[in-house]
C-alpha cells in the first residue's frame, strides 16, 4: 500500500482510531497484536505472498535470539553461540541475495566465463522482489547481532518482536531501525499524546510536500530526459541531473518523514534518516546526513568489526571500500549501484586517510542568518560531486552513465533547454517546490523539522493549508517510492 | 485524544472547502482539447439519420478524414474518438446510448486498453466528470470512480496551470493540438493537416516485454459489444492504426489480443498488420496519423465496409 494512496487515506484513520481504542481497553499485548494484523495488511496489499518470507524472517529471527539465550544459560561456548547467530545472518542473507542477486550474478558469471571461451548453463529465476525486503532484513539481522553482542535482552515476547519487525510505517523503506531503539518501545503501554500526534502530522504533512510537490513534479523531468539522452543538450541533461538529485532526495527523504510522523500518531518514535545531507560541506558530511539508518547500520555491523579506521592504511582502504561497495549493492543488482559506491569510496579515502572526515559535526552557518562564501562554495561542491554520483545511480548502465558525464562536460553543448513548452513549466514548478524546500530547510535547520512554526494558530493552518493544497495538486497517479525497489 | 480529532476534523474541511472554493473559481480552459467530449456528444444527440459512428481514443481522432467516408457512405459520419485517458470501457458505454438500430459502430480501440487497468481510464475521465458537473457518474463503475478521485488534483491543477499560464496559450501556435478547436465538423483532429511532415521518432526499443490481457475486462469487453449488436446495431471492429515500428516492437501484445478477440467471437474485420503505416505518415506518436495517412485509412476503412455490405445508402 503507498503511503500516496487512497488505500492509505483510508487505512490510516480506522487503523489510528482502532489502535487507541483498543489501548484504552485492552492490553499491551492486544494492541500489538492489532499492530501486527495492521502491519500484515499494509504489506499484504502488495502481494498476499510476500507475508510467508517476511513472517519466516522474524520467526528465524525472534528464535535465534532465544536459541542464543538458551544456549548463554546452559554455559556453551562462544564458538556455538556465534554459530546460532552466523547461521540466522547467513539464512536472512541467503533469502535477500536468492531474490534480489541471484540472476545479476549468474549472468555476469556467464558473462566472464564466456570471455574466457567456456559456456555455462542458464537458469533464470523469476522470482517477484519481496517489496522492502532489503529493510526488514537488515533490521532483524541488526537483532539477532544486538543479541549476540549482549547489546539487548534476549525477545521473548513474540507478539511484540513481529511488531518491531514489521510495524507498517517503516516497513518498506525504512529507516531500518535498531532492536534497541525500537523494540523497547513495543513492550511498553502507549498512551495518546496531543503533541506527538500533531507533530506527526506536521511531519506528514511535510514529507508528502517533499514526496508529491518535490520529488514526483521533478521526475516527470527526469524520466523524459533519462528515456533519451541523446536528444537533449547538456543543459536539459544538466537540469535532469539536478532535478534527480531532488527527486531522490524528496521521495526518499519525504518517505522517512511520513514514516516519522505516522509512527508519531501511535505514540512510536522512529530514528532521523536524513539531516540536511544538501547542507553538507564534504562528503563526509555529507554521508553522516544520507540514509542515516543504512550508514550506520554497515559501520556498527561492518566497518567496526572489519576494525574500522584503527588499522593500518591499507585495510582502512579496504574496509572504506568495503562499505561503500556493499551499500551500492544494496541498493539493487546492477553494476551502476556498485560503481556508484566506488564513486563515493573515492570520494571519502582521502578525507577518512587525512583524518579529515569528521571536520564538519555542526550545523552549518549555526547561528547565522546566511552562510559565509566559503561555505556557499563548499556546499555546493558537494552537491556537484553528489549529482554526478547520482547521475551514475540513475542511468540504466554504466554506459549511459559515462555517456551522460561525458556530455555534461562537453561546454560547446550548452544552450537553451531543448524541452518542449509544457516540460519547461513542469521544470518551472519543480524548481520553485524545490526552492521553497531548500529555504524552508535553511531556515529550519536548528529545529526538528521545517513545520515546527511557533506563530498563532490562524496563521500556522494558513501554512499547512498552503502545504495541503500544493501537495494536494502535485500528486499523481502510480508514483511509488523510489527505495521501494530496493 | 478529542481534541486532536476535532481539530483534524476541522482542518480536513477547511482543506476540501479551499479545494471546492478553487474548483470553483478556476475557470478551465474554454478551448480545452477535453472540451470536444461536450460537441462530440451532441453532434452523437442531434444525428437522427442512421449514422457511422468512429469510436476509439485520440488513434480514431487523428486516424479519419470522415469527410471523405460521409460522401462516399452518403450517410452521417461522425468522428467519437478523443482520448483513450477515458477508458474503453467508459468510451463504449456512453457511445453506445446515442447508437440506435440502423447505425454503424466502427469500434476501434488502442492495444492499450486490454492491459493492466487502462480500460478504467486515466486524468481524462476525471476531467469529463468534472466537467459535465457529474452527469456521468451513472456510467462509472468503483474502478472507475478510484480514476475519478485519484485524478481530481490533476483535473485541479490543470485549471491553476491554465489561470497561471492563459496569456501563453493565447500566443500559442496556430497548429497547437490540445485545443478543442482543432477538431473540425467532423469530429477529426485537423490542426495538423497542413503540415506534411513526420514529428514521429519511434522508441528506441526494438521489443517490449510481452502483457498479460486484463482477462475481466476483456470479457466485459464481449459483453458490451453483443449489448450493442443486440439492438441491431452493425459493429466492426477495426484495428486502431499504428506506426509500423510499433507493431513490430509490440508484435506479442498485438497479437495477443487479435487472438483473444477471435477466440470470443469478435474477430478484427482485418488482420492488425492492414493497419500499419511507415513511420513516416504517423504525426507525433505511434497512433496519429498525418492528413495523408489518415485518407489511406479511411478509403481502407470504406473499402472494408464496402466488402461488408455496410457501405449503401444511409436512409
Amino acid at each position: 500500500m503507498l503511503f500516496n494512496s487512497i488505500a492509505f487515506l483510508l487505512f490510516l484513520p480506522l487503523v489510528f482510531c482502532i489502535y487507541w481504542w483498543l489501548g484504552r481497553r485492552s492490553s499491551l499485548r492486544v494492541q500489538n497484536t492489532f499492530i501486527v494484523i495492521a502491519s500484515y495488511v499494509f504489506y499484504g496489499w502488495w502481494d498476499w505472498r510476500f507475508l510467508f518470507l517476511i513472517a519466516f524472517t522474524t520467526y528465524c529471527s525472534y528464535l535465534s535470539g532465544l536459541w542464543i539465550d538458551r544456549s548463554r544459560a546452559k554455559g556453551k561456548g562462544k564458538k556455538q553461540i556465534k554459530a546460532i547467530a552466523a547461521a540466522n545472518i547467513v539464512l536472512n542473507l541467503g533469502i535477500l541475495c536468492l531474490f534480489k542477486y541471484f540472476n545479476f550474478f549468474q549472468e555476469n558469471l556467464i558473462e566472464l566465463f564466456a570471455a574466457i571461451g567456456y559456456e555455462l548453463d542458464y537458469v533464470t529465476l523469476n522470482v517477484l522482489l519481496p517489496v522492502g525486503i532489503s529493510f526488514y532484513t537488515f533490521q532483524a539481522l541488526s537483532y539477532t547481532i544486538d543479541v549476540y553482542r549482549k547489546r539487548i535482552e534476549t525477545a521473548r515476547d513474540p507478539i511484540a518482536f513481529f511488531a518491531f519487525v514489521s510495524f507498517f510505517p517503516q516497513l518498506v523503506a525504512g529507516p531500518i531501525e535498531r532492536a534497541t531503539n525500537l523494540y523497547p518501545q513495543f513492550l511498553r503501554r502507549r498512551t495518546f499524546d496531543y503533541a506527538e500526534a500533531c507533530d506527526g502530522c506536521r511531519l506528514m504533512l511535510w514529507g508528502f510536500f517533499k514526496k508529491l510537490a518535490v520529488a514526483d513534479s521533478a521526475a516527470a523531468v527526469v524520466n523524459v530526459v533519462f528515456a533519451d539522452v541523446n536528444s537533449y543538450n547538456a543543459t536539459t541533461l544538466l537540469i535532469g541531473a539536478i532535478l534527480f538529485a531532488f527527486q531522490i532526495y524528496g521521495d526518499f527523504s519525504g518517505y522517512s518523514d511520513i514514516a516519522m510522523g505516522t509512527s508519531k500518531l501511535f505514540g512510536i518514535r522512529l530514528m532521523k534518516n536524513f539531516n540536511l545531507p544538501y547542507f553538507s560541506r564534504d562528503i563526509a558530511e555529507f554521508w553522516r546526513r544520507w540514509h542515516i539508518s543504512l550508514n550506520t547500520w554497515f559501520r556498527d555491523y561492518v566497518y567496526i568489526p572489519l576494525g574500522g579506521s584503527r588499522v593500518r592504511r591499507s585495510l582502512i582502504v579496504r574496509n572504506t571500500f568495503a562499505i561503500f561497495l556493499l551499500s551500492g549493492l544494496w541498493h539493487g543488482a546492477n553494476w551502476t549501484f556498485i560503481t556508484w559506491g566506488a564513486y563515493h569510496a573515492a570520494l571519502f579515502l582521502p578525507l577518512i586517510l587525512l583524518g579529515r572526515n569528521r571536520k564538519y559535526t555542526d550545523v552549518v552557518a549555526a547561528g547565522r542568518t546566511w552562510a559565509r562564501p566559503h561555505e556557499v562554495l563548499q556546499m555546493g561542491v558537494t552537491f556537484l560531486l553528489v549529482t554526478i554520483g547520482w547521475i551514475i545511480f540513475r542511468a540504466t548502465d554504466i554506459h549511459q552513465a559515462l555517456h551522460y558525464i561525458a556530455r555534461l562536460a562537453d561546454l560547446s553543448a550548452y544552450a537553451f533547454p531543448n524541452l518542449d513548452g509544457m516540460t519547461l513549466l513542469v521544470v518551472a514548478e519543480s524548481s520553485l517546490a524545490i526552492f521553497v524546500m531548500l529555504l524552508l530547510e535553511w531556515k529550519s535547520r536548528m529545529k526538528p523539522h521545517p513545520l515546527c512554526w511557533s506563530a498563532k494558530l490562524p496563521v500556522r493552518w494558513c501554512g499547512y493549508l498552503l502545504f495541503s493544497v500544493w501537495s494536494f495538486l502535485s500528486y499523481t497517479t502510480g508514483q511509488a517510492f523510489i527505495y521501494f525497489q530496493f | 485524544m478529542k481534541r486532536f480529532l476535532i481539530r483534524t476534523i476541522a482542518f480536513t474541511c477547511l482543506f476540501v472547502g479551499v479545494l471546492f472554493i478553487l474548483n470553483l473559481i478556476l475557470p478551465y480552459n474554454p478551448d480545452g482539447y477535453m472540451r470536444e467530449y461536450f460537441v462530440k456528444t451532441a453532434r452523437l444527440d442531434s444525428t437522427d439519420r442512421n449514422k457511422v459512428v468512429i469510436l476509439g481514443g485520440s488513434n480514431v481522432a487523428f486516424g479519419y478524414d470522415s469527410k471523405l467516408l460521409t460522401d462516399s457512405l452518403n450517410r452521417p459520419v461522425i468522428n467519437a474518438g478523443l482520448h483513450a485517458g477515458l477508458g474503453l470501457k467508459f468510451i463504449v458505454d456512453d457511445a453506445s446510448r446515442y447508437l440506435k438500430r440502423g447505425d454503424i459502430l466502427v469500434l476501434s480501440p488502442e492495444y492499450e486498453h486490454f492491459f493492466a487497468a487502462t480500460a478504467y481510464g486515466g486524468h481524462p475521465l476525471a476531467d469529463i466528470f468534472y466537467l459535465s458537473d457529474g452527469r456521468v457518474a451513472s456510467l462509472l463503475d468503483m474502478k472507475q470512480w478510484s480514476t475519478v478521485l485519484e485524478n481530481t488534483p490533476f483535473y485541479l491543477k490543470e485549471k491553476v496551470r491554465y489561470t497561471a499560464t492563459a496569456w501563453a496559450l493565447k500566443r500559442a501556435n496556430h497548429t497547437q493540438l490540445s485545443r478543442m478547436s482543432a477538431f473540425n465538423e467532423y469530429g477529426d483532429m485537423v490542426a495538423h493537416w497542413p503540415d506534411s511532415l513526420s514529428h514521429y521518432t519511434a522508441p528506441a526499443e526494438t521489443s517490449s516485454t510481452p502483457q498479460e490481457l486484463n482477462a475481466d475486462y476483456l470479457l466485459h469487453f464481449v459483453q458490451q459489444v453483443k449489448e450493442v449488436k443486440k439492438r441491431g446495431v452493425d459493429v466492426v471492429l477495426y484495428p486502431p492504426s499504428v506506426a509500423v515500428s510499433y507493431l513490430h516492437s509490440h508484435a506479442a501484445d498485438i497479437q495477443s489480443v487479435d487472438s483473444a478477440f477471435t477466440t470470443l467471437d469478435i474477430p478484427f474485420v482485418c488482420r492488425p498488420g492492414e493497419c500499419s503505416f511507415p513511420d513516416s505518415l504517423l504525426y507525433n506518436t505511434h497512433y496519429h496519423l498525418g492528413h495523408r495517412g489518415a485518407q489511406m485509412h479511411t478509403l481502407h476503412l470504406l473499402h472494408l465496409l464496402r466488402d461488408k455490405g455496410l457501405a449503401d445508402s444511409g436512409n
